[in-house]
């Protein structure tokens, strides 16, 4: 049975089948996302490298892990697409509620991008801009450090810029909130920003001494409080301050843990849509149709 | 690959006030009053404010104060009365209203796109600042203050 059929059966909306298809594919999508949410609460966060690059490199696939199990669900249906004859005629208005809330959390999320791309008033230091990152000094800093520390901290937002992390941490912002409401998706999203500044932090010790980083962290701190809009604090914010100072404080570990290679994940991932789509393509009827005749 | 260009600019921290909000429904109809018919003595702002809900004169002089304390309105004493009159733009609090209410259906504010330095400074125990910037002192290398 094919789509046209199984719509002429139910009656219902007259649709276009571009439309049907939008439809199914926010709703895959949207289900295989908070699915990923709740198989990434398995795995906690990793605490054991020493390495400040290699933690945030593995927090921030954590970060986008569940939005991987949106690739086989769109290939799925992508395959299925190539394959499905004839315009559709009548799908059922249970169809599109089913899709409703899915439409509502990405909607949450892109109005939360919108509002975190409003940067707002610098008084320390901060790398901004999502295309161009640059790097902000506040004058208050300035004034208050001397020239070890003032380069040090420079050193670590440049590092930022460099990595293009204003870009990064609004995708893994977005890539959070669709994952709204499950709980730990913004654990795992706060995780990684703190492994973010560690990251930093070593880079920015390759030419700078660690106490120097140290004490420009503190100078920020205590303007930074002085402010109106300080980002809203956490309840580990002080334990994570002390763990900090205390790594920039020890000797800089050079022993960096090798991660994965990334070509590997390309790899993976590519032969994960290939497959996905072939399964769409030979069975996307009975899988698709079957669970648009649950909706029935 | 184009290489990135990272410039770094040193800018002066605006001191940008935060705007505080008439907290309820009360100190919002004051407000609305103030803004309507323009400088009013409390006794006038109860008439058209207190009385048609049932309050007493005090509640309505309580709600005046508050707002005074929030620099919301300003007063002036002529007599034994105060003249009070709006120090904000309407605008501004409908605004902080409508943003207030927006903020509350989409849960809190998202992380700005930036890198900062620090970031969630208001939950750090200023004691453990004082620790930490003791031992940091003491670590840095003689002849380089902070």
């Amino acid at each position: 049975m094919n789509l046209n059929a199984w719509s002429q059966r139910a009656g219902g909306l007259v649709v276009d089948r571009e439309l049907v298809l939008c439809v199914l594919a926010v709703l895959l999508v949207g289900i295989a996302v908070l699915a990923g949410g709740i198989w990434a609460l398995m795995f906690p966060n990793n605490q054991l490298h020493s390495s400040g690059r290699t933690l945030e490199r593995i927090a921030f696939r954590r970060v986008l892990a569940p939005l991987t199990l949106a690739l086989p669900a769109l290939g799925i249906l992508l395959g299925w697409a190539l394959v499905e004859p004839a315009q559709a005629e009548h799908v059922p208005v249970g169809f599109f509620a089913i899709a409703l809330p899915v439409v509502l959390i990405w909607l949450r999320a892109a109005v939360r991008a919108y509002r975190a791309a409003q940067v707002p008033t610098i008084r320390s230091a901060a790398t901004i801009g999502l295309v161009h990152p640059r790097v902000i000094v506040g004058k208050e800093l300035v004034a208050q450090l001397d020239t070890q520390a003032l380069n040090a901290a420079i050193a670590h937002e440049q590092a930022h810029a460099r990595h293009r992390d204003p870009l990064r941490i609004w995708l893994a912002q977005i890539a959070t909130d669709v994952q709204w409401p499950l709980p730990g998706a913004g654990q795992r999203f706060t995780h990684w920003l703190f492994t973010l500044e560690l990251a930093r932090d070593e880079e920015a010790r390759e030419c700078n001494d660690g106490a120097d980083l140290a004490a420009a962290v503190l100078v920020a701190t205590r303007i930074e409080q002085k402010s109106s809009f300080a980002c809203a604090g956490i309840a580990s914010a002080s334990d994570q301050m002390r763990l900090r100072v205390a790594r920039l404080l020890t000797p800089l570990d050079t022993t960096t843990q090798n991660p994965k290679n990334l070509k590997t994940y390309f790899v993976l991932i590519s032969l994960t849509i290939m497959c996905a789509l072939l399964l769409g393509a030979r069975f996307g009827e009975f899988l698709i149709g079957s669970g648009l005749q649950w909706v029935r | 690959m184009q290489s990135l260009d990272i410039t770094t600019c040193v800018v002066e921290a605006n001191r940008m006030q935060a705007v505080a909000l008439p907290g309820g429904e009360l100190e919002y109809a004051v407000l609305v009053t103030l803004w309507t018919h323009g400088a009013c003595s409390g006794r006038e702002v109860h008439q058209r404010v207190g009385e048609p809900r049932n309050l007493v004169y005090t509640t309505t002089a309580k709600v005046l104060d508050r707002l005074f304390d929030k620099k919301l309105v300003l007063r002036k004493k002529l007599g034994n009365a105060f003249v009070y009159r709006a120090n904000v733009k309407r605008e501004i609090i409908e605004q902080a209203r409508a943003t207030e209410a927006v903020t509350r259906l989409l849960g809190a504010e998202p992380h700005p796109a930036m890198a900062a330095l620090v970031s969630a400074v208001e939950a750090i125990d200023p004691q453990l600042l004082n620790e930490l910037e003791r031992l940091v002192a003491a670590r840095r290398r003689p002849g380089r203050g902070s």
